[in-house]
């Protein structure tokens, strides 16, 4: 798989002093994938796009993007690679098409095809109608979407999209996946960085779940939560749970893993007794006032449960639960 | 490399997005023109008056020509005299300038008019205390006023001689007559006498001219301290860019670092030269500044003296964390390079100490390029010296700011 292998990374590390934010990281996107890049804050998604759009040298390890060195050639990397910075990197004060026709420029772009190439991303991004318009009279939502068509402007092999979706609504949202998959239907292989897992089942052939610098596991939805042994995922939202209960399914042969993050209880079930019986039971006797409580098949969410014994789910930020994020074509 | 000029043209297009930009670059810089040359024009005062120079005379001399050179001093408008009598008088003149308590004291010799009589030159000395305010400016009318008794006294015995020449002998109740024809002459002679131009350079010229005068101090001085405020204020574009992350993303395009910070030093160097040569011509044509013989000198001082602006704003927006940081570094540096490099008053008027502080810093050296330019007629060799300095310090910041240059 090395010789067609677009990203290739091997054992990449970067230290910032004590912190590890990229430990030995190790993995391979082929041509035509859509990868995604899986954790929570600070796993070191951004430092490892970082390393392999050359912004960032590894303290070890080495990447190759088509074939080319990160560290040798980083001419001959950027200019295979679209990237898609996690904030809004636009000229503000300009035009959407001005930032366009600046940015592709800079990805060396000639002249005579560059107009053309903005009419076509506008179209595909949407925003042909506003395309004069300053890039501060945007909602956010476009903003991103200016965003990401700076990254494509020069047709690279590869997009690194980092985050492209943070604190948007979910309808802009959904749009921005839908274009997502629209490029790699197109032959754009894709690096997608999220800390959303809706967006990570529904978006990627295949994921990488990266917590605290490390990489936990890669492969497909399905082959990764096959790895944990479990069979069903409980879900409950009760208010009043505190920490001993956690304590107490941890000891149960039924349970494979459990967390708790405020007033939600996520448990992966192994197969087996039926658990609900007693569960709700010993929450009802320890006082805990129980809103819903959910049985699915094991998610991502179970699966990074299982790794790290931590909830994926921040305090914010995710998107509401059961939001559809997009249909996949 | 065709990315640095898309970089510049890129910069350029988003300086002129921002409105308040021009009001900055180009009419505030003449405001401030206009009042400070409309200021010093009056010696600062506002009194309408010529401003006065303090000087001190000992005449030893006893004789007719003492008496008429301490004559011509009182009768200069420019010099407040304070004359000191008695044996002792030149000791006690420059224990005064010594102390400090005059600045400056002109001692005529008791030989003085015997000298003269003779034939011989006569050597006045000139006390001078360097640390402080004007020995300078008090030297020049003094020499203004020497030179024109010598082309008296010259012209006097020319005309002694001619009659001698012609009709032999001159009468002794001739004498006065004739040389009071000859000073007659001299006097309309020296109604432009040589030497005014040296004294013009301080801004203080003929009254006819008055106005130019002052601006021809303000106009270089607001030019040079505009650059120098808007250049370095330009810092914040780099802190803003790195805060965006277009400069990080600029990073992951495929352009060279070279091309990103030469692109950087050289949009700031294009606005530079853009407003310095606006402001040079808007002084030539609305407040008739004379930019002197030497376009090229000019064109020398112009570009080593903005490529330093240019890299000194680069290295604050490297060095800076946040904008705010940029801003006051730019603030505080600016106005404390323009007051100590004389851009607020020359620096010929102050203390051989300040003298030395405003060369350490590139406005003193920007200034007194300018003044060789403007008042004293150089041309590009006469320039030279401080364009090299300015170079110079170009190198050194740009140096510094590759070195910091940062995307993050
Ligand atoms: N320039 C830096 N200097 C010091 N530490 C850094 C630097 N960049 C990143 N880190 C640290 O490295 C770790 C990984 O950061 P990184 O930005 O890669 O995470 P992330 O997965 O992108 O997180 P997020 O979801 O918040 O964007 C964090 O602990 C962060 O504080
Ligand atoms: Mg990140």
């Amino acid at each position: 798989m090395r010789g067609d292998a677009i990203i290739d990374a091997e054992r990449l590390t970067k230290r910032y002093g004590e912190i590890v934010a990229v430990d030995s990281v190790s993995f391979e996107v082929p041509e035509g994938e859509i990868f995604g890049l899986l954790g929570p804050n600070g796993a070191g998604k951004t430092t490892t796009i970082g390393i392999l759009s050359c912004l960032v040298t590894p303290t070890a390890g080495s990447a190759r993007i088509c074939g080319i060195d990160v560290t040798k050639d980083s001419l001959g990397v950027r200019s295979k690679i679209g990237v898609v910075p996690q904030e809004i990197a636009l000229y503000p004060t300009l035009s959407a098409r001005d930032n366009l026709v600046f940015w592709g420029r800079m990805y060396g772009v000639p002249d005579h095809a560059l107009k053309q190439r903005i009419e076509e991303i506008l179209e595909t991004v949407e925003l042909s109608d506003r395309a004069d318009s300053r890039i501060d009279t945007f909602s956010g939502g476009m903003k991103r979407r200016v965003n990401i068509a700076a990254g494509l402007l020069h047709r690279p092999s590869v997009l690194f999209l980092d985050e492209p979706t943070v604190g948007i609504d979910p309808q802009t949202r959904r749009s921005i996946l839908e274009l997502v998959v629209e490029l790699n239907d197109h032959g754009l292989t894709v690096l997608y960085t999220t800390h959303y897992l809706e967006e990570a089942e529904f978006l990627c052939n295949r994921i990488g779940i990266m917590d605290e610098g490390k990489m936990l596991a890669i492969g497909t939805k399905e082959e990764l939560t096959a790895t944990i042994g479990a069979t069903g995922v409980i879900a409950v939202s009760a208010d009043g749970m505190d920490e001993s209960i956690v304590g107490w399914l941890r000891s149960l042969d039924a349970v494979a893993d459990a967390a708790l993050v405020e007033s939600e209880l996520t448990i992966n079930v192994i197969a087996g007794p039926n658990l609900l019986p007693a569960l709700v039971e010993k929450l009802t006797s320890s006082g805990a006032a129980v809103h819903s409580v959910d049985v699915t098949v094991p998610n991502l969410e179970s699966v990074f449960l299982h790794l790290t014994g931590k909830s994926l789910r921040d305090r914010d930020g995710s998107p509401a639960e059961g939001e559809p994020v997009g249909k996949k074509t | 490399m065709k990315k640095v000029l898309y970089i510049i043209a890129h910069n350029l297009r988003v300086l002129r997005s921002d409105r308040s930009a021009f009001f900055w670059l180009l009419a505030m810089p003449l405001v401030f023109t206009f009042v400070l040359g409309i200021m010093i024009r009056d010696g600062g005062g506002g009194s309408g008056e010529p401003p006065r120079y303090a000087l001190t005379v000992a005449n030893l001399d006893e004789g007719e020509h003492g008496a008429a050179l301490l004559e011509a001093i009182e009768e200069a408008d420019e010099i407040d005299l304070l004359v000191v009598e008695g044996p002792d008088a030149g000791a006690e003149a420059e224990a005064l300038v010594e102390d400090g308590d005059r600045s400056a004291a002109l001692v005529i010799p008791a030989d003085f008019s015997a000298l003269l009589e003779a034939g011989e030159g006569a050597a006045l000395t000139f006390h001078r205390n360097p640390e402080r305010m004007n020995p300078l400016v008090t030297r020049q009318a003094v020499e203004k006023i020497v030179s024109r008794l010598n082309v008296s006294a010259l012209a006097g015995a020319g005309v002694l001689e001619g009659y001698e020449h012609l009709w032999g002998a001159v009468p002794e109740e001739r004498a006065p007559e004739l040389t009071a024809r000859a000073d007659r002459f001299v006097e309309e002679a020296s109604e432009t006498p040589p030497l005014t131009v040296r004294v013009e350079t301080l801004g203080r010229g003929p009254e006819e001219d008055a106005p130019a005068m002052g601006f021809s101090h303000s106009s270089p001085a607001m030019a040079l301290m505009y650059v120098l405020l808007n250049g370095l204020m330009a810092s914040v574009f780099l802190v803003t860019e790195r805060r965006e992350r277009t400069l990080m993303r600029l990073f992951t395009t495929p352009v060279r670092r070279s091309t990103i910070i030469v692109a950087n030093l050289g949009w700031r160097f294009v606005v530079g030269m853009i407003q310095i040569w606006f402001l040079i011509g808007f002084g030539a044509l609305v407040f008739r500044v004379d930019w002197g013989d030497s376009p090229v000198g000019l064109l020398a001082v112009t570009v080593t003296y903005v490529a330093a602006v240019a890299g000194l704003s680069v290295l604050i927006g490297s060095v800076a964390r946040t904008s705010r940081q940029a801003e006051s570094l730019s603030l505080v540096l600016a106005l404390t390079m323009c007051a100590l490099g004389g851009l607020w008053w020359p620096l010929e008027i102050t203390p051989r100490a300040y003298q030395r502080v405003g060369h350490m810093i590139p406005t003193g050296w920007a200034m007194d390029a300018m003044h060789n330019l403007i008042s004293r007629g150089y041309t590009l060799a006469g320039v030279a010296p401080q364009a090299l300095v300015l170079a110079g310090f170009a190198a050194a910041f740009t140096v510094a700011a590759v070195l910091t240059f940062r995307h993050e």
